[in-house]
């Protein structure tokens, strides 16, 4: 704790430069813009969207490819039945009362989208198949095109909700990892949305040191970091599974002190001192348990 | 190096920035500077689990975001908590159709533990000394009042940049470079029970290139990915205080630290739509290649440091392990109601890397250079039946082969088989799952799934491994899972969702013998008079595990166990967007409760152990307010109070000691307990 030091002052101070040369660019423009291609059909009714509309990304993406595309119409359909029958089932919305079905709206986006690397495997992704479509996550009427993780995504996906705030986790409520870190929401051919072929295959991204190979290996790790972990948040420790001794006598659970019954006698206070159940149990002499290159036998992994 | 970053980006700035000006078109600008004090009060011996992944500190913040867009050109950048341990600068722009771009810097902190301690000399170096206790020339240091205070702490930056380039229609290519870098230390262990931080020096590279085809209904690519980590410390030594025989005679040895690798990887995707029956095919195959070279010597292994190195049967490690995949998925609608999908996964691991013998008689560690191949294959179906109901099948197929290249080895009179033969585990999981939104105010949905396991090992218990492997064992699998979603009133929506899962390990003499997880949420928001919004949250999970154990190699259970985790949350908040006149206000309230036991039943053998009450338990209360007064259209301040309050109770941490026995602990954990109030003060200008 304590005040910042002066270099990091500096950090700020070049910040704050790197901002002004945005300004002195800018001020040298003209920052006012209308979309001329909002109908005045559609403004009668929709005044405070369709104003909104002019400043969203979208809009400007038209703009700037030198396109006004249909206004509104080109995603919400001809106007004119609405126009006599202001119903929702006389225009297309993308609302959760929409009246089109999750894949006609999603297909009014994919007519403009359909050539968008990111879509190459929307058609097969499990989102589509579960009537997710485009408006469900993006707004397209703001002016970023960003989505707002991960809240947007636990709207549907509640235990994950419940995950990501447990004592142990990965950094995603301070959005250092996103989901789609990990996960492609437009679709993929993998298991679980995943970006990787596997799951230790994602995980080895960030997690480099995992990789090996090594000499000596724990094959459950080689072979899914799932099997111990679970990647969006645990009561235990390291994002294990289970408390961690508990874990690991799932497999080692005989011979010598492998099944033994580490109750509450075993901790620092208790009495069977010989039979350690101390701290971070298990790995406090297993430590290299994800595997080494120790070329000596005792203890590689 | 934030220097450079910096240098970099304002260089990139004057590059990119003209480029905008430049472009025909008018100038949109839009975005935000923001500024502000902080004053942080923890109250905790540790408070490193208080700031684990952020760097929450007296002094100013500040964040920065600007949109600027001009004909075809756009830009934007955003900049969160400049200066700071965990702050984020990132910049995206390009040319519509043409080119993006994006270049990023980000780090944070990851706070292990702080305040712990140790007798050793040379923390956080690769060099651990152990001093003699001045009174005692055969034992360490054993009064902690004259011991080294160290943090576990790391600090990871990642940094990069990628470029699209749409070449002439249909193709594109994108490229991108990225440096991870890790700096601290971390827990580890050496010997047994003597707790140690890992000095980590790691870096990453990062190189990606991909080559595209782009069609309405087609698309094509083929991509390249290298990745290379470094770890500068290769081992660490360390002295021993109190080798075998109580001399302190601080013989020193080598941890071995994790290796550097090299990670090679081409792959393809191919996807095409419009096919018959409304079907839409997608393809993609890889080829990886993971590798590295490590000899005893670059780790200092020798015969000086290690006694049995002359038994070695090579003395250098060439890892090699090499990944092949290949899927294919199938989509179609061969009649209007009716969706399906076919798909089949193939996955091969294959390690070829070198076999280190110990010694003659204790054979080498091909037992342990785990191979295996996948082949997984599904078929699902929808079908939409009146009233707005869908209902899907689906049964997938999923065969797993694992292997080494060695068949057996012997170790005096035993003969040890380790993967011998190929361990193969089948799954055969079949699903159906039941949809409808028939009314407006209502979804419902109800899936029920079954997994059945199947292992063709000889006999799951083998002695000679000392393993069961509860991962790899016949199991059924049997969940529930209900959704619900209603939306009452025009301005209130209810969700449920409710998941009852139970596995039963068919034929398991020892080890989990059958696990049920029972979980629930619900959520509710409220868009309540004057847009202001109440929306709260509750979970509740249930987790029970029981397990038979053995010891010693005996041939029935001596007792058994159960472990019980229980975890509830409940969080409730509320947004007014204008309270009074130009005043906003957002209050959140979140509370969780993790509350764990480990039971023994003692009537098998007769025997006495003691329920575990306090495994794993805390507590966590977190309090937000904040409220934002717009002096102008374009000028507001922020008013902003944080309270948190942790508390957590193992059986592993109480009647916490650093020295037991021959043992030694660091404090690593002990006192994650905080109390925490953060309040700061921010300006913002909109422009």
């Amino acid at each position: 704790m304590g005040v910042k030091r002066n270099s990091e002052w500096i950090e700020i101070g070049s910040a704050v430069a790197v901002f002004l040369s945005f300004f002195l660019v800018i001020t040298f423009s003209t920052p006012v813009l209308t979309f001329g291609a909002i109908q005045e059909i559609c403004v009668e009714c929709h005044e405070e969207v369709a104003s909104a509309f002019e400043s969203s990304f979208h809009a400007k993406a038209w703009k700037g490819a030198g396109t006004s595309g249909n206004g509104c119409q080109s995603c919400h359909g001809s106007a004119d039945a609405h126009k006599d029958d202001p119903s929702k089932a006389t225009i297309i919305t993308f609302g959760k009362d929409s009246m089109q079905s999750a894949e006609e709206r999603s297909a009014r986006c994919l007519e403009c989208h359909a050539t968008s690397s990111n879509l190459s495997f929307w058609d097969i992704g499990k989102h589509l198949a579960n009537d997710v479509t485009c408006t469900n996550c993006h707004s397209i009427h703001v002016q970023r095109s960003t989505v707002g993780q991960p809240d947007v995504c636990f709207e549907c996906h509640r235990s994950t909700k419940a995950q990501v705030i447990k004592q142990s986790r990965h950094p995603i409520l301070e959005g250092k990892v996103q989901c789609s870190d990990c996960h492609n929401p437009h679709g993929t051919i993998s298991e679980s949305m995943l970006l990787a072929e596997t799951p230790n295959l994602l995980c080895f991204t960030c997690h480099a040191d995992k990789r090996g190979p090594f000499i000596w290996v724990h094959p459950p790790a080689e072979e899914n970091c799932l099997i111990c972990h679970t990647p969006h948040g645990s009561n235990h420790e390291s994002l294990m599974a289970e408390r961690l001794n508990v874990l690991c006598q799932d497999c080692h659970d005989d011979r010598s002190h492998h099944g033994a019954a580490y109750d509450a006698t075993s901790g620092f206070g208790g009495a069977n001192q010989s039979n350690r159940f101390v701290a971070r149990a298990c790995i406090e002499c297993h430590h290299t348990m994800h595997g080494s290159v120790n070329f000596r036998r005792s203890f590689s992994r | 190096m934030m220097k450079k970053i910096y240098i970099s980006m304002v260089l990139f700035l004057s590059l990119a920035v003209p480029a905008v000006a430049a472009a025909t078109g008018d100038v949109q600008v839009q975005g935000m500077v923001e500024g502000g004090v902080q004053g942080v009060d923890v109250n905790s011996k540790d408070s490193a689990k208080f700031q684990e992944f952020r760097d929450l500190d007296d002094g100013v913040l500040g964040a920065l975001q600007l949109n600027l867009q001009k004909g075809s050109y756009f830009l934007q950048m955003d900049a969160v908590n400049p200066g700071s341990d965990d702050q984020a600068i990132g910049l995206k722009g390009g040319d519509y159709g043409k080119l993006t771009y994006k270049l990023y810097y980000d780090e944070m902190p990851h706070n292990y533990s702080f305040n712990a301690i140790s007798f050793y000399r040379g923390i956080g170096t690769t060099r651990l000394l152990a001093p003699s206790d001045p009174l005692n020339d055969d034992a360490w240091e054993t009064s902690t009042d004259t011991w080294s205070t160290f943090d576990y702490t790391v600090q990871h930056r990642k940094y990069g940049g990628e470029v699209k380039i749409s070449l002439p229609s249909p193709f594109y290519i994108t490229v991108g470079a990225e440096r991870r870098e890790q700096e601290g230390n971390r827990p580890y262990s050496i010997r047994e029970n003597v707790e140690v931080p890992y000095p980590v020096s790691f870096e990453t590279d990062n190189l990606n290139l991909k080559i595209g085809y782009l069609k309405k209904n087609m698309s094509a690519s083929l991509s390249g990915y290298m990745s290379e980590f470094t770890n500068n410390n290769k081992f660490l030594y360390w002295e021993d205080p109190n080798p075998s025989g109580g001399s302190a005679a601080n013989i020193p040895q080598n941890a071995v630290l994790d290796p550097d690798n090299e990670y090679y990887k081409l792959s393809g995707d191919f996807s095409w739509r419009g096919l018959p029956l409304k079907s839409t095919l997608a393809l993609s195959a890889s080829s990886a290649t993971l590798e590295n070279s490590v000899s005893a010597g670059e780790y200092n292994v020798n015969a000086a440091t290690m006694a049995e190195f002359n038994s070695l049967n090579r003395t250098k490690f060439d890892g090699d392990i090499n990944y092949t995949s290949f899927s294919m998925t199938a989509v179609s609608r061969p009649i209007e109601k009716l969706n399906t999908r076919l798909y089949y996964r193939y996955m091969e691991k294959e390690n070829d890397s070198s076999r280190i013998s110990y010694n003659a008689t204790s054979g080498d560690n091909a037992k342990e250079l785990l191979s295996y191949e996948k082949d997984t294959a599904g078929i699902e179906a929808g079908y939409r039946l009146p009233f707005r109901t869908k209902v899907d099948v689906g049964y997938e197929y999923m065969n797993t082969d694992r292997s080494t290249e060695s068949s057996s080895y012997t170790n005096g009179t035993t003969t040890f088989y380790r993967y011998d033969t190929a361990e193969s585990t089948t799954d055969d999981l079949l699903f159906v799952k039941l949809k409808n939104s028939y009314l407006d105010w209502l979804t419902a949905k109800i899936r029920y799934k079954h997994l059945e396991r199947d292992v063709d090992f000889a006999s799951i218990y083998n002695s000679s491994q000392h393993v069961t492997r509860f991962d790899a064992t016949d199991k059924s699998v049997d969940e529930w899972k209900l959704g619900v979603e209603v939306y009452p009133l025009d301005r209130l929506d209810f969700g449920l969702e409710f998941t009852h899962q139970k596995t039963d390990y068919d034929d398991v003499r020892d080890s989990r013998t059958e696990d049920t997880r029972k979980k629930v949420y619900l959520d509710m928001a409220w868009h309540a008079a004057r847009n202001a919004t109440i929306s709260s949250f509750v979970g509740l999970e249930n987790v029970e595990t029981d397990a038979n154990r053995i010891t010693n190699l005996d041939t029935s259970p001596v007792y058994a166990q159960t472990l019980e985790d229980n975890f509830w949350t409940f969080g409730v908040a509320l947004n007014v967007p204008d309270i009074v006149k130009n005043l906003s206000l957002d209050i959140s309230w979140q509370y969780q409760d993790s509350d764990g036991e480990v039971k023994f039943d003692n009537g098998l053998t007769n025997t006495s152990y003691e329920d575990i009450n306090d495994s794993d338990d805390y507590t966590k209360k977190t309090l937000e307010a904040k409220a934002v007064y717009a002096i102008n259209p374009n000028l507001s301040v922020t008013l902003s109070y944080l309270y948190e309050r942790y508390t957590f109770s193992d059986i592993g941490y109480n009647n916490y000691q650093n020295i037991l026995g021959s043992d030694y602990y660091s404090g690593l954990y002990a006192n994650q307990n905080y109390e925490a109030n953060v309040g700061y003060l921010l300006l913002t200008y909109k422009l």
